[in-house]
């Protein structure tokens, strides 16, 4: 039944004896072990930081029952919208957002490479116009997104916010809430969060977070977590062997009426109920990585932590909606370098995707988008790019090959000398919920803003 | 709740608090003592000793980390690890932008020898330190033409706060604060660099350097506020409505932004007493509490990778954020698959099975009905022989609900 492949392979969880149990349990530790020390070796670079074994830390706030919606607020925002799915909406169809963390630039990602006024602002940091890729007289790839530019895919120029400001914090906050003027800080629930409420089918793991912490998902309802591996389960997995059952019953046990505890006991009985569901979706011995896939290998951590999605998709957990983050976007210094890294990992990760998506069968319903809290400064600094405002937003999948939204003029930069938005972000975020998963943009943004009929 | 003793779990209280463990002999010694004492016995213990060894010389950041988080487990370790630990969460610094282990090394022995002075010496050891110049992008920022890195973060985390400045300021500050350099593991500052002429930054014409700047900053009262405030929660864990963080910001800023005259005043209120197991233990409190309960060195520290808090890895500039987040299944996930895995034999010696001890041990002295019932629960059977058993209710006191809050 579940034809993916999991990370991380020890066998599958029936009928454990004694035996095989310790057996799991030292060949965990010596991996665990191993991975601490490549972690280590790694770490300058970042690029085996998604590849913990352990679940992510820190995930998203929401939590599914008993957890969810657990903060000090607790209970449903007076603000918060209430989604809803369009009647005829075609159904199972998958959201993966990758967010370019730090703030990605618009004008090294879809190169404005005919124009002079790009490159007189970019002396050092223009890329050249002959390197670009699929140019169409006025804009191409940069050259680092290869396997993507051949692909096809959509672009959407001048994303960005209204009254925007240049704060990572406040930027990142406002996507996570949808609120594209910053009128929105009482909305409690992250957009992606309300996704998942509104797809809510009672599935056990309807929103995910890889690669860590996100106020995206914190939702209401639905069942979400962050997972870097879901054999991280095995010994929350149903077994006949009293060691585990044991445990498993004690933390079933777990409650109380004070907050927290009955936030954890609720975060327990999730899991249980996940792991139980992933072991009776049969064959986890097939739980190997192919670590010679070339997403897994050149793609860094997004890399990774696609492979993990492609597999979490197949697994038919119900899963609608994928959250990915990965840093390293914020490049004041070094831009030239970093841009090329950077772009080259998401190019194989989103490529190595979308093919294992074609390969498990779910190519024709799932849907990869990028956005970032805000895109970089035109005038270079140097080695590099300050904080920016509008960008250019990549969706790739079963939608084809076209440049869209509106180019912001480079010769009419906004007081910051940034870049000018042209479509506030919401509208885009408003297309991803209506015209892709069914879901009425105005149940789940403030303001009601209009899909850009991209999709 | 279950109040097992409550001299005891006052004492856990208060320890959970001020330091990352919670050694059961402390609690020993703090149980017979009013609040008020106990709290002055943290303090004056704290106080009365230095911060010892320097970090290790090594050019592998993650040495340091270990040897940190092996301080921090010991027990001796106290108020000062626990200070130099919430300085990092606000004045933090990702390792993956640092050319050199020494750098790291620099601000660890700075941040943990100056835990309990005073906050304006804190910062300038901070700002001007080849790590964070580094991590926030001020290495060879020019006058001409300065990152707005340093200049913007300085403001909005570490001083007044989002409100109190306007990008103008970010521009000033940035040329004010240009010069820094960082060479072979060393920080200097060049004066060609920099921007030597007078300045317009918050409406005040002057000759700003970054001495100035921080000065300037540390004498906002936003500054004394932000900061003040901030403590309180992770001491106390609720929140502080704004004219009482006024209050407690403008007096601090009378005590000249002292590190202890801050800690004691915010324990000594009657609410830190009463507000018990109210907030999440994070990543790291979780791991260094259960470090100690295991009692084997922490020499995995990777470990807290998993866990979501590993120091010098913080998610942003902004540091790791708290709240009901760690009690999410994947946080709770990660720290069941350390107690499920816990080396036993490691921790054999003193290793004992009844409830009770367990509880004490953990230094659990307050936990809910359906806690207690479930570790009680746990009887030895054909199946379930009584080593297993033994572990088991381990196993149940590590990942309780109580155990996951600080």
């Amino acid at each position: 039944m579940r034809s993916s492949s999991f990370p991380f392979g020890p066998p599958g969880s029936a009928a454990l004896t004694g035996s095989a149990a310790a057996r799991r349990l030292l060949s965990r530790r010596a991996f665990l072990s191993a991975l601490g020390a490549a972690g280590a070796v790694a770490a300058g670079a970042g690029a085996l930081s998604g590849c913990t074994s352990g679940p992510s830390a820190a995930p998203p706030g929401g939590s599914g029952p008993g957890g969810s919606g657990a903060g000090p607020t607790g209970g449903s925002g007076p603000g918060d919208p209430v989604g809803r799915v369009v009647p005829g909406a075609v159904d199972g169809r998958v959201l993966v957002v990758v967010d370019l963390q730090g703030g990605n630039d618009g004008l090294s990602t879809l190169v404005p490479y005919t124009s002079s006024r790009y490159r007189d602002l970019r002396p050092n940091l223009a890329v050249p116009g002959d390197e670009v890729l699929a140019g169409d007289g006025e804009v191409g790839f940069h050259p680092s997104l290869e396997r993507l530019a051949r692909r096809g895919l959509v672009t959407v120029e001048g994303v960005g916010p209204m009254a925007g400001d240049l704060s990572h914090f406040d930027m990142s906050a406002r996507w996570q809430r949808g609120d594209v003027d910053g009128t929105g800080t009482r909305l409690r629930t992250g957009f992606l969060g309300r996704l998942t409420d509104a797809l809510d089918d009672g599935s056990p793991l309807v929103g995910v977070a890889l690669g860590g912490s996100t106020p995206h998902l914190v939702n209401d309802r639905a069942s979400t977590m962050s997972l870097d591996s879901l054999d991280a389960l095995w010994f929350l997995e149903p077994a006949d062997w009293s060691e585990a059952s044991a445990y498993q019953q004690g933390l079933a046990a777990f409650g109380g009426d004070d907050q927290f505890p009955a936030v954890a006991a609720g975060s327990y009985r999730q899991l249980l109920d996940l792991a139980g569901r992933l072991s009776a979706g049969g064959d986890a011995d097939g739980r190997d990585v192919d670590w010679d896939h070339p997403m897994v290998a050149e793609g860094g951590e997004l890399g990774w932590q696609l492979y993990l999605a492609a597999d979490l998709i197949g697994a038919g957990l119900g899963t609608r909606v994928v959250y990915a983050g990965v840093g390293g976007y914020d490049t004041h210094t070094g831009h030239a370098y970093a841009a090329e890294a950077n772009l080259a990992q998401l190019d194989v990760a989103v490529d190595g995707f979308l093919s294992r998506a074609d390969e498990l069968g779910f190519a024709d319903r799932v849907l990869v988008t990028t956005i970032s809290e805000f895109g970089r400064r035109v005038p270079e600094n140097g080695s590099g790019l300050d904080h920016g405002n509008a960008s250019t937003m990549l969706v790739a999948g079963p939608v084809g090959d076209r440049r869209a939204g509106e180019r912001p003029p480079l010769d009419d930069l906004d007081e910051n000398d940034n870049l000018r938005t042209t479509i506030g972000f919401d509208r885009y975020l408003a297309t991803l919920a209506q015209e892709w998963l069914g879901v009425e943009a105005a149940s789940v943004l403030p303001g009601a803003p209009e899909p850009l009929g991209l999709l | 709740m279950i109040e097992r003793h409550p001299g005891r779990a006052r004492a856990a209280h208060l320890l959970r608090r001020t330091s990352l463990t919670v050694n059961p002999s402390r609690i020993d010694q703090l149980a017979d003592l009013s609040w008020d004492d106990a709290v002055a016995d943290v303090l004056s213990r704290a106080t009365g000793a230095d911060a010892g060894d320097d970090p290790p010389a090594t050019d592998d950041w993650t040495d340091l980390v270990t040897w940190w988080v092996n301080r921090m487990i010991d027990p001796t370790s106290g108020l000062r690890e626990r200070m130099a630990w919430f300085w990092h969460g606000l004045l933090t610094t990702s390792a993956d932008k640092v050319s050199s282990a020494g750098l790291i090394r620099r601000q660890l022995t700075d941040l943990r020898s100056g835990a309990l002075g005073d906050y304006r010496t804190i910062l300038h050891a901070y700002v001007t330190g080849g790590a964070l110049v580094q991590y926030l992008d001020a290495d060879g920022s020019m006058a001409a033409n300065p990152n707005e890195n340093l200049a913007r973060e300085l403001m909005e985390l570490f001083t007044v706060g989002r409100d109190a400045y306007t990008e103008d300021d970010v521009r000033s500050a940035a040329r004010a604060l240009a010069g820094w350099v960082v060479e072979d593991g060393e920080v200097s500052w060049r004066r060609e660099n920099a921007f030597v002429a007078p300045l317009l930054f918050k409406g005040v014409q002057d000759d700003w350097d970054t001495a100035k700047v921080v000065d300037f900053l540390c004498d906002q009262p936003e500054t004394a506020q932000r900061v003040s405030t901030r403590l309180w929660h992770h001491l106390v864990g609720t929140d502080l409505d704004p004219a009482a963080a006024a209050d407690l910001g403008k007096w601090w800023q009378e005590q000249e932004l002292a590190v202890p005259d801050l800690v004691e005043r915010v324990l000594l209120d009657p609410a830190a007493a009463t507000a018990r197991l109210n907030r999440p233990r994070s990543g790291l409190e979780w791991f260094t509490a259960y470090r100690a309960v295991v009692g084997t060195p922490a020499d995995d520290a990777w470990t807290l990778q998993s866990l979501g808090q590993m120091p010098y890895q913080p998610p942003n500039v902004g540091g790791w954020p708290d709240g009901p987040r760690w009690l999410s299944p994947g946080s709770l996930l990660a720290r069941a698959s350390l107690a499920f895995d816990t080396d036993w034999e490691a921790m054999a010696p003193g290793r004992s099975g009844t409830v009770d001890d367990i509880l004490d041990r953990c230094g659990l002295q307050e936990l809910s009905t359906a806690t207690r019932a479930a570790l009680d629960a746990v009887r030895s059977s054909d199946e379930l022989p009584v080593e297993e058993a033994q572990h088991t209710r381990w196993r149940l006191a590590l990942s309780s609900p109580e155990f996951s809050l600080a």
